[in-house]
């Protein structure tokens, strides 16, 4: 019996007509999560100009008092946590792959955006040309000497 | 513990069907035996679907325990195996994380992360 409803799931290409009487409270939080992961990545790739590559896992848990946990992972871009290369974006990808999920979805970067399209457009900020302090001998002077 | 689950593409062949489903099978058979789960049936899910203008293959992952416990992963890539595989490799870089904080057979009894 159970042969043949697993041979009905893969025909029929149904999932999870078992857990249709359950409770799900987990799976109520699902198209918000993805909606909100998608729009955080695609929002650093624009920002940041990372490629657009990407990949992200999300663990929720529900323990018996009903507190949801959750733990995340997220890539943006060809960089992870375990590469050999050292890339210009290496730290950003770092930071990004440590990202919890709770900080990655309650993340409010709509002030990051706007600063980026005014800069862009030259709408707000001008920026203004000042002499670079004095730099200590051995410190990394510029971002693109990071690019290794 | 019985594994079911349905690989799904949106007009798109899926070559590596069975090895996908063996995968999947293996991956959650692993998390079974380091959380220790009272579940007798959990079914997974796989499904691939493309931009209508876009070059690459969005891969979403998931499967869930009895309503207490759901796992979720998604990626992109330029044919579906390679966005299941990122997919995958985001599951299991996140379970190596968990063990490594020992976090993984906490079964969420801590305070939220």
């Amino acid at each position: 019996m159970q042969k043949v409803m697993a041979m009905q799931l893969e025909l029929e290409g149904t999932f999870e007509p078992m857990d249709f009487h359950k409770r799900q409270p987990l799976a109520d939080k699902r198209n918000a999560i993805h909606k909100r992961m998608e729009r955080w990545i695609r929002l650093q790739q624009f920002v940041f100009g990372l490629p657009d590559d990407y990949s992200y896992a999300v663990c929720l848990t529900e323990n018996h008092a009903g507190t949801q946990q959750s733990f995340g992972l997220v890539k943006v871009g060809y960089m992870n946590w375990f590469g050999t290369g050292a890339g210009a974006d290496r730290q950003h990808a770092l930071a990004v792959a440590l990202l919890n999920t709770v900080e990655a979805i309650s993340s409010n970067s709509t002030s990051v955006f706007f600063h980026r399209v005014g800069k862009i457009f030259g709408w707000k900020t001008k920026r203004v040309a000042r002499p670079m302090a004095p730099v200590e001998g051995g410190e990394i002077r510029e971002r693109s000497l990071m690019a290794g | 513990m019985e594994i079911l689950g349905s690989i799904q593409g949106e007009n798109m062949e899926i070559a590596e069907r069975e090895r996908m489903q063996r995968l999947m099978r293996d991956f959650i058979s692993h998390l079974q035996g380091l959380r220790s789960w009272e579940e007798s049936r959990i079914a997974y899910k796989v499904h691939f679907s493309k931009a209508l203008f876009g070059s690459k293959v969005d891969s979403l992952v998931e499967f869930r325990v009895g309503g207490k416990e759901a796992w979720y992963a998604r990626a992109n890539g330029p044919d579906p195996w390679r966005a299941f595989c990122r997919a995958m490799g985001s599951l299991k870089q996140m379970v190596t994380e968990m063990e490594m904080r020992g976090s993984l057979n906490a079964k969420g009894d801590g305070d939220a992360a």
